[in-house]
């Protein structure tokens, strides 16, 4: 049976498919995570046995960045957000991931929704706090770099800055 | 049965969604055909991709496989309305703000009458109709049974300030055909002095093929009375005064 990494910082609460001692090495899935969060909820083990919801999608991946502690800004407008623009909500969660573990969480993570006042128009802004200016700049161009052909087929805008 | 109507409904996201039978006949040209036949309430069509997760049952073992799929997205020009189709799947999704079933069930039976002008069905495998609600209550701590008549129930001997609860219940109806899973529990609230909760129901066909593709309207129709009827049991008149009921 394959073992399931899961990253450090996240901790299984229920384990389930363990049916004997040894199994408890080679078999660890978590479930459940309103409680915590859980890496495997962002993979949608669930698929085909309840009716797909675009809102537990997004709440999925929220957890998985809750998780990272990423702050997430009035969470219900991210949500409106991305689940209208649903693609941007894996992009978000890989850059995020990214981020972090290129600077070996040393780097802190914020997202919000940003309105115009002026004019109808909204995107999502994710913060990047902490590190050296020059060396933040250029993760933010290797990644915009990295994702633009993801960009391109998404109907939703990310702009990822510093905070200074 | 007399349909209550809130003007100020909790709902947050309805589905509706039929699954096909595995062995019916799909080609990469679906989607496109289909949109075709919507396109005039649902002119906007994007790509999405939905990254899965399958366990299947091998000759070593249990085995997970991971795989990012394709799905359409038709949505409509507000953008709160959308088909989603992807590989032997129809999904009919509305976001906030809810229009009321009377304005959202004609774009779930043109969207299945153009997938079955399109693909040969002839029973469906599963078929969902989900209702996701977002309570809000200006108030810490709440009383749940204020409020709510699904709650954790707790013996005397158990403390009784409760910091966190998930609490669902799976129901059985037309003798086992369908069931309806409900789930409450509390989620963050986005202002301060306010207490959030999520109510998750999600009626089902449990009963792969019971249903035929003729009669999957029906069970949409029928699916959204028994949902109706189990949103007011879980409620109480303090939420319905809140949700602003219509005379």
């Amino acid at each position: 049976m394959p073992f399931v990494q899961y990253p450090q910082d996240v901790n299984p609460i229920i384990l389930w498919g363990v049916q004997n001692e040894q199994d408890m090495h080679s078999y660890h899935v978590p479930l459940i995570s309103e409680f915590g969060s859980s890496y495997e909820e962002n993979l949608e083990i669930h698929r085909g046995q309840e009716t797909e919801s675009t809102i537990v999608e997004v709440n999925r991946i929220f957890n998985v960045l809750r998780s990272l502690n990423v702050e997430l800004k009035r969470p219900k407008e991210i949500e409106a957000y991305l689940t209208r623009h649903f693609n941007l909500t894996y992009i978000i969660k890989d850059i995020c991931w990214k981020i972090l573990k290129e600077s070996r969480f040393q780097l802190s993570l914020s997202l919000e929704l940003y309105r115009d006042p002026e004019i109808s128009d909204s995107y999502l802004t994710l913060w990047i706090s902490g590190g050296e200016f020059e060396t933040v700049s250029r993760l933010i161009e290797r990644l915009y770099d990295k994702y633009a052909k993801d960009f391109q087929k998404t109907s939703g805008w990310l702009l990822m800055t510093q905070r200074i | 049965m007399m349909r209550t109507i809130y003007r100020n409904p909790p709902i947050l996201e309805v589905v509706c969604e039929f699954r096909l039978p595995p062995n019916t006949q799909w080609d990469l040209t679906v989607p496109g055909l289909i949109f075709e036949k919507i396109k005039d309430k649902f002119p906007e069509r994007e790509q999405r991709n939905i990254h899965e997760i399958e366990m299947k049952q091998g000759p070593q073992g249990m085995h997970q496989e991971l795989r990012v799929s394709e799905r359409v997205v038709l949505f409509n020009r507000k953008r709160n309305i959308f088909v989603q189709i992807g590989e032997h799947l129809m999904t009919v999704n509305c976001l906030k703000p809810y229009p009321g079933w009377k304005n959202f069930q004609p774009n779930i039976e043109v969207a299945f009458r153009a997938l079955l002008d399109v693909v040969d069905v002839h029973k469906l495998q599963r078929i969902g109709l989900r209702f996701i609600n977002h309570i809000e209550i200006k108030k810490i701590p709440v009383q749940l049974e204020e409020y709510f008549n699904l709650r954790p129930n707790l013996g005397p001997d158990l403390p009784q300030n409760v910091a966190h609860f998930l609490v669902g219940c799976l129901f059985l109806f037309e003798n086992g055909r369908d069931a309806c899973r409900i789930q409450l529990t509390p989620v963050p609230a986005e202002q301060a002095e306010w207490s959030a909760f999520r109510l998750d129901l999600d009626y089902y066909l449990q009963e792969p093929g019971a249903v035929s593709a003729k009669d999957a309207l029906n069970w949409v129709e029928g699916a959204h009375e028994q949902v109706e009827k189990l949103f007011e049991g879980c409620i109480t008149d303090n939420l319905r005064k809140l949700f602003q009921e219509d005379e």
